[in-house]
């Protein structure tokens, strides 16, 4: 399953590790019900910040694990992979390392402690044009950008509205806040926009990564087992090209997603570039494996009867959030540009 | 309380098990190694005295091929203290009268209350290790264990614990040292969490060879003398019920006279 | 003749366990069988009578005080004892959980060599080999200890053979009470036989119920069609593991073993771990909704259909032609 890229013992036990667990724990059973009622399931996410994932990037110091960026690449693809419906990403790979960062002293020791045991949860809005998050309504803490900086806002501090989103078990909200609530003490230090904005696109791509997996997983499955004109439909090259021309895309994603982790958790210079880079290529990975999925599955998989369904329709709210394909390549075009004009600006698309 | 916990690699019983034609062995390279489920509970039945107990300490011991340090890191993972890997190309293919002894002298080497096994692995399924090692050593075993209990600590404390075997239902009490074995209606074993993950690689992992436990004599008691593959088994008739299938198999056990 | 002593394993109540017939049948196809047995003082002549109706014309019989407290040492005392009195080839003791704690203690004491989990037995010259059925029988291998004395333990139910009664005669054997720590047993309850069902391991015809089963008052279904046929009940670990009914019935790699005439699998999809415990059955026969269950590749009969509608049917016709 795991990649030989850069992927070093460490974040091939921890996503083994995490693996396990949502073999036992996370079923179809438990993913169609995240589904068919639509709230989090809180039992789950306490199990799984319990294994430690939520702290995992905070430093020991303030009770975290200090694990390296890159490491929880993989960890993140299994979350995609599992299809488990949880505010992950957003609470482990940018909120809690941005307040450990960029936080003052009051809001490291008043917000850190709940967010690396799991008690409380964390949206953010860094790529959202500033006004939509996933879950943010659950969320007990926000992560907001107002004028490229970043606050940080606990839950009576911001209301949400829900919005439809393609992905029931993801919900959407579009948040907001009165202007008086902005002030110095809820700003984050200056550099923490831009850094929010990598984590949060290395990850989603990560996690895009690991949907994208698992529906070429099934679209295997379904082409060794399914039967026409007497033999399995995967021994036809029409079929077999199909599958091979997804996995070259989603293979060459995944490398993609631990070089911007490396690069954002180095401070590399082209660590913006190999965000973009890291989620242009995986919002495309995704899109041509789920085209495949869907062709292969003989259109099964596009109602929610079919397990296929739900990666499908997480895999379109991951290919267009924090950024498309489209919004990536623009960005780096136009960074290669003003690149030859001496400017350093980071996502200049935005 | 000092608790070593022996754990066996084993093939993946998810996968097809066979046997080496030569040796009559267990053919490794055919399936995927994994660490026995039974030990698993082993280690997490070690794990919870270590939760009720702090100064509790668990070591885990194995005996296998170099791979088996994987078995290892799993339970060290969990939670296990540290390890001792017996690991020795001259043990490959041990009976378990030389793994009892190996075992017994690896034992002897430090000092210990508890000893926790599977009741048996699901390759060897021969059960027969705990209470081997509990006469070798001369100390009290009770196998087959679905539950236990300490009363009191190593000094002078008992283990209680209950099996449910052969039609019988037994409450077995045991003084320490002891070897106690135990069976899979012990709690599932807990998933290690990142921290242990991460801890693992840096806990003591002691290697021993058969020479390192003074042990240079070791001739099986048994050899294998014959290996031979069955036949495997071909589906018979298969029919779709449509109404008639219950008169269809009463025909079939009246045509192999069995009603 | 060579002597094999043969291990006699009672229930708290000081019933023989059936199992003892295949431990005599072995020692038949090797030697003479001699039976040892530990007793509570003052039961050796009630115990020695029964002895006989599972072909066993002499037993040694020691009592000690210890029977019934103690785990497996009076057993093991009692056998090397023995083993010193007589010099047998072999000592056999059935392969349940105690019994194998017993032939453990016993080969380290007499430094034997020790077969486990023997189906057959036979001798090659001097050497006494064992048969083993192995993952399930697919294989089956031969073993010996060679020069040693064997100590062999041995799969109940892996002869099927019913025992001439004889008049057994008894011997008194000393066992001293020096004592090695032990395991002290401070309660024992037998399972209450909830039916005249007979016994899963030994039974002739075993039916067996899984997951689809679905619920402990489905069991019921099962347990008619056993009755019809007079067949013990199995289950595989999922039904088990589901609460529907309890482990001892539990057929497979982590239950029972069995190699019955007739076994039905209803609602069992036939996991490679289950099959491990039944596949060396003469006849299997199957009935399961999912037509691609495993099962039906090693049943000889296979039905896809819903067990509620065929079962039924199923008990009412072997009823009718009965």
């Amino acid at each position: 399953m795991t990649g030989s890229y850069g992927a070093d013992e460490t974040s091939v036990e921890l996503a083994t590790g995490l693996r396990e667990f949502f073999n036992e724990h996370c079923g179809l059973d438990r993913v169609r019900a995240a589904w068919s009622d639509g709230s989090l399931d809180l039992a789950l996410w306490g199990e799984v910040a319990a294994l430690g994932f939520t702290g995992a990037l905070a430093s020991e110091e303030v009770g975290g694990l200090g694990v390296q960026p890159e490491d929880l690449v993989l960890a993140i693809e299994e979350i995609g992979y599992s299809g488990a419906s949880l505010p992950l990403v957003d609470t482990a790979a940018v909120v809690v390392p941005i307040i450990e960062r960029y936080g003052s002293a009051e809001q490291r020791a008043s917000f850190l402690p709940g967010l690396i045991s799991g008690e409380r949860i964390a949206a953010s809005t860094v790529m959202f044009g500033g006004d939509r998050a996933m879950f943010a309504a659950e969320a007990d803490v926000l992560l907001l950008e107002r004028d490229d900086c970043l606050h940080l806002l606990d839950r009576r501090q911001f209301s949400t509205v829900e919005v439809h989103s393609p992905d029931p078990a993801s919900r959407l909200a579009r948040v907001s806040v009165e202007s008086s609530v902005l002030s110095d003490a809820t700003r984050l230090a200056a550099g923490a926009t831009d850094d929010a904005r990598g984590r949060a696109v290395w990850a989603a791509s990560a996690l895009l990564n690991g949907v994208s997996r698992r529906m070429l997983e099934m679209t295997v499955d379904h082409a060794k087992t399914r039967e026409q004109f007497g033999r399995a439909i995967g021994s036809f090259q029409a079929v077999k090209h199909l599958i091979a021309d997804a996995w070259v895309a989603m293979e060459s994603s995944r490398p993609c997603a631990w070089y911007a982790a490396h690069a954002c958790s180095q401070g590399l210079a082209d660590a913006a570039a190999a965000a973009s880079v890291a989620k242009a290529s995986a919002s495309d990975a995704a899109r041509v494996v789920g085209d495949s999925a869907l062709q292969v599955h003989g259109g099964i998989g596009f109602t929610w009867e079919h397990p296929l369904h739900f990666w499908m329709k997480r895999g379109k709210l991951l290919e267009h959030a924090y950024g498309s394909r489209g919004f990536h390549l623009r960005s780096l075009g136009a960074a290669m540009r003003d690149d030859q004009q001496g400017s350093d600006a980071v996502f200049p698309g935005l | 309380m000092k608790i070593i916990t022996l754990v066996k690699q084993v093939p993946d019983t998810w996968s097809e098990r066979r046997l080496d034609p030569e040796t009559g062995r267990v053919d490794r390279a055919v399936s995927e190694a994994v660490i026995d489920e039974i030990s698993e509970r082993a280690i997490e039945a070690a794990l919870a005295l270590k939760d009720a107990d702090k100064s509790t300490t668990v070591t885990l011991l194995t005996m296998g091929p170099a791979g088996a340090l994987d078995a290892l890191r799993k339970g060290l993972s969990m939670g296990a203290d540290d390890a001792v890997h017996i690991r020795d190309d001259a043990l490959q293919g041990a009976d378990v009268t030389i793994t009892s002894r190996v075992i017994a002298a690896a034992l002897l080497r430090r000092p210990w209350d508890l000893v926790i096994a599977g009741n048996e692995s699901t390759d060897g399924r021969g059960g027969v290790l705990p209470a081997m090692l509990a006469e070798r050593l001369g100390v009290a075993s009770a196998t087959g264990l679905d539950s236990f209990e300490l009363t009191g600590g190593a000094a002078g404390g008992d283990l209680v614990g209950r099996r449910s075997a052969d039609g019988v239902d037994e409450v077995l009490r045991l003084g320490f040292p002891s070897v106690v074995s135990i069976t899979e209606r012990m709690p599932d074993a807990r998933f290690p969490n990142f921290r242990g993950i991460l801890g693992a690689k840096k806990k003591p992992v002691e290697v021993l060879t058969a020479a390192d436990l003074g042990l240079t004599d070791l001739h099986p008691a048994v050899s294998v003398v014959s290996v031979a593959e069955r036949p495997p088994r071909q589906a018979g008739t298969r029919i779709i019920d449509d109404g008639s299938a219950a008169a269809a198999l009463a025909d079939f056990f009246a045509s192999r006279r069995l009603i | 003749m060579t002597t094999v002593l043969v291990s006699i394993e009672l229930t708290p109540s000081g019933d023989v366990r059936p199992g003892l017939a295949d431990l005599v049948a072995h020692a038949r196809s090797i030697g003479s069988p001699v039976g040892v047995v530990t007793v509570a003082p003052g039961d050796s002549a009630s115990v020695t009578e029964r002895l006989g109706a599972f072909g066993l014309a002499e037993v040694l019989v020691a009592e000690s005080a210890a029977v019934g407290a103690a785990d497996a040492e009076p057993r093991v005392r009692a056998l090397v004892a023995a083993a010193a009195a007589r010099n047998p080839t072999a000592v056999l003791i059935a392969n349940t959980v105690r019994g194998r704690d017993v032939a453990a203690r016993v080969a380290v004491r007499l430094d034997a060599g020790l077969l486990l989990d023997i189906v057959g037995l036979h001798a090659e010259g001097k050497r006494v080999v064992g048969e083993h059925s192995v993952f399930g029988g697919a294989y089956l291998t031969a073993s010996t200890a060679g020069d040693r004395m064997t100590v062999a333990t041995v799969r109940e139910g892996s002869t099927g053979e019913q025992p001439s009664p004889v008049t057994a005669s008894a011997s008194a054997l000393e066992i001293d009470d020096t004592t090695v720590p032990t395991a002290v047993i401070t309660e024992a309850t037998e399972h209450a036989r909830r039916s005249e069902r007979p016994e899963l391991r030994t039974a002739e015809r075993v039916v067996s119920g899984g997951r689809a089963v679905g619920s402990a008052e489905g069991f019921e279904l099962v347990e008619r069609l056993a009755d019809a046929l007079g067949a013990a009940v199995g289950a595989s670990r999922a039904a088990v593991d589901a609460g529907y009914i309890s482990q001892d019935h539990q057929v497979g790699q982590t239950g029972v073993s069995v190699s019955p005439e007739l076994y039905i699998a209803l609602g069992i999809s036939g996991a490679i771990q289950h099959r491990a415990g039944m596949q060396t059955a003469k006849t299997i026969v199957a009935v399961n909704k999912d037509e691609t269950a495993p099962i039906f590749e090693i049943a000889d009969f296979g039905v896809v259909g819903d067990i509620f509608t065929v079962v039924p049917a199923l008990i009412a016709e072997v009823e009718a032609r009965r």
